[in-house]
């Protein structure tokens, strides 16, 4: 019992601490050492600045000096900005082609706040089924005209400034919108992978190679040309791809094809996904076949998607998509250390495969630990000088449970990140 | 031949125009790149933020620009303001293209220091809105000061403490000897630019503390960290 009163006592305190009104101490030196160190420390969890005379400088302090330094880090991620400001500046660029802070919230970066802020194995991010919605006076809040046919709930909730660490309420089960006012279950649900977001920015138009190349750039950290292999199979590169650009073989030998044998290797688990019309994002399962427009979506007879197989006569021998199977091609010696492939990583089928894969693999642990180490101490990591301590710290991630909370609180105390 | 001279002329200035010009319309990544002659190709030049260049960051530097969102939230925190007004809204709005895309220190240039005088004016009108509302011993930055009076009545000693108290919040520390110097002639000048009337006029009061604030909340220390 009494344990209970102070653990509400402490909690009390801080969360009055963060929100307290600031009064200057007008007599008041600069800050010691260990005080300049918490407000630092404070500062890049929060990404935002704090007074001098904030309580909470010296609460941090205190604990610093005690050799408890992710303690004083755990008072700064309970500051709403921790949620409002940097675990969304850290999303926003992975949800767009851009990878612009400029960019508008969408149901991709709630997923990733909530997940944040509800302690959740981050693999969800590429594996739930959920996403996570806010509420208000003035937000338009219809599941089908607001959140699945358009960004109008989120453009409402950053409009109307809604605290996004108390205002998301996470919900079971995507669905997907069928008409102006029917939606159904999404047949193959992946995270913030399947959200409006990240599929209007990487499945509108193109041929779904998109999807392969940004998963990996956001959640790998791994551009294209960094896993490209010309030495793996072309058994799966489409149809739509020249075999002898300008002519030329060998060019395709040394240079398209280490890009397309992984990358198309993957695109199959994306065969039945489209986004266009008014419907937006689409699922060959559930949507009627058409011309892609309303709530249509282009298949062929099989139900995968017009866009997979376009362009059919540039190299007719090519692969020919017919399910949305996808192999990983990603497995010679190169690529297979650096992703660190676990489980059943050879193939699978649908997103939610594509999902498991990637986020079972050791590389998504360490992308991880490489983001959270440049969003909150502001500097890059170089990967070559410091191979093994990404090793190390996506380890340690994992063996949090892949809570991300934990991995912004521990990784703003390493020496590496205070120096 | 005159023509030829004429129309040199008129496309010579035009290109430098065009060459120096305008820059700050392009995306800093892309400018950079540009300039240097590598790849600005987003989707396969590997950086993980892609046209946002984050060299302050690749340095080692252990500072960070504020970006825009950033910028509004610290400005919101340090003068214990919860509620953004509409006019600070409208003005982010305004001013959000010129405020930083990032965090990196090579963003801070002309427009974004405009930018953020124009939105901190905005933060400080609703701060001293709130604190001239309130009893001088309930004020949190202004208690020495005197709004129902002019300029005039502005001693020294009094805008010494405000200065201290935005300080302190707003920078982190102690302002130094230089920067007392420079915000109390900053005063006189005001002052003294003042036709006498006016000097007593309380509104004289309000804009000069509106005036040392968003002077303060919109230096580059109160926008790094």
């Amino acid at each position: 019992m009494k344990f209970i009163f102070i653990i509400t006592l402490v909690t009390a305190s801080a969360f009055i601490s963060v929100h307290a009104q600031v009064k200057p101490d007008m007599t008041a030196g600069d800050l010691t050492a260990a005080q300049s160190n918490a407000k630092k420390l404070y500062e890049r969890i929060t990404g935002t600045k704090l007074p001098a005379d904030s309580p909470l400088i010296s609460q941090m302090a205190n604990l610093i000096q005690q050799g408890n330094s992710l303690g004083a880090a755990k008072l700064a991620t309970q500051d709403p900005n921790f949620y409002n400001i940097t675990v969304k500046l850290m999303a926003l660029p992975l949800s767009t082609r851009e990878e612009s802070l400029k960019s508008p919230l969408t149901d991709f970066v709630a997923g990733f706040i909530g997940v944040t802020r509800d302690d959740r194995d981050a693999r969800e991010l590429l594996t739930g089924n959920f996403y996570y919605r806010g509420s208000g006076a003035n937000v338009r809040s219809d599941i089908v005209a607001d959140i699945l046919n358009s960004n109008n709930h989120y453009d409402d909730l950053e409009r109307t400034r809604a605290d996004l660490s108390t205002n998301l309420v996470r919900v079971e089960g995507q669905v997907l919108s069928t008409s102006a006012t029917t939606t159904v279950a999404n047949p193959d649900p992946a995270g913030v992978l399947t959200s409006r977001g990240f599929m209007g920015a990487h499945a509108l138009m193109g041929t779904n190679r998109r999807l392969v190349e940004y998963t990996f750039r956001e959640f790998m950290c791994v551009p294209l040309n960094m896993w490209a292999d010309t030495g793996a199979s072309d058994l799966r590169i489409g149809r739509d791809i020249d075999r002898f650009p300008s002519g030329d073989h060998t060019k395709f030998l040394t240079s398209c094809k280490g890009c397309h044998t992984v990358q198309d290797g993957f695109r199959g688990a994306f065969a039945k996904w489209d986004f266009s019309g008014t419907g937006g994002l689409k699922n060959s399962a559930v949507h009627t076949r058409g011309d892609g427009g309303g709530f249509t979506i282009a298949a062929d007879t099989r139900g995968v998607v017009n866009k997979m197989n376009k362009n059919n006569t540039v190299f007719p021998s090519g692969y020919v998509m017919i399910d949305s199977s996808f192999v990983n091609n990603a497995i010679r010696p190169a690529n297979a250390a650096l992703f660190g492939w676990r489980g059943n990583a050879l193939s699978g089928t649908g997103v939610k495969d594509f999902g498991t894969v990637v986020s079972n693999s050791s590389r998504f642990s360490q992308c991880m630990a490489k983001r959270v180490f440049e969003t909150v101490c502001r500097k890059i990591l170089d990967e070559t000088k410091s191979r093994d301590a990404l090793i190390k710290w996506g380890t340690e991630f994992e063996a949090s449970g892949y809570k991300l909370k934990s991995l912004f609180e521990s990784m703003s105390v390493k020496p590496e990140c205070l120096n | 031949m005159k023509k030829y001279i004429k129309l040199m002329l008129l496309i010579i200035p035009l290109g430098g125009v065009v060459v120096m010009g305008f820059n700050n319309c392009a995306r800093y990544g892309e400018l950079e790149n540009a300039s240097t002659g590598s790849s600005s190709l987003a989707s396969t030049s590997g950086g993980p933020s892609g046209g946002d260049s984050i060299d302050s960051q690749s340095l080692g530097i252990p500072f960070a620009l504020l970006s825009a969102e950033q910028t509004l939230a610290s400005m919101m925190k340090v003068t214990n303001l919860t509620t953004a007004s509409a006019a600070t809204l409208t003005e982010y709005t305004a001013r959000y293209g010129s405020l930083a895309a990032g965090n990196d220190l090579n963003m801070a240039n002309g427009p974004l220091m405009l930018g953020s005088t124009s939105l901190a004016g905005e933060v400080c009108n609703s701060l001293v809105a709130q604190e001239s509302a309130a009893a001088a011993a309930a004020r949190n930055f202004f208690g020495s000061i005197n709004f129902a009076a002019g300029i005039a009545s502005v001693d020294n000693a009094s805008y010494a403490l405000a200065i201290r108290g935005m300080a302190r919040s707003f920078w982190g520390r102690n302002e130094n000897a230089s920067e007392l110097a420079m915000l109390t002639a900053f005063k006189q000048e005001m002052s003294d630019a003042l036709a006498a009337a006016n000097r007593t006029a309380a509104a004289s009061t309000r804009s000069l503390v509106v005036g040392t604030c968003a002077a303060m909340l919109s230096s580059l220390d109160a926008l790094t960290y």
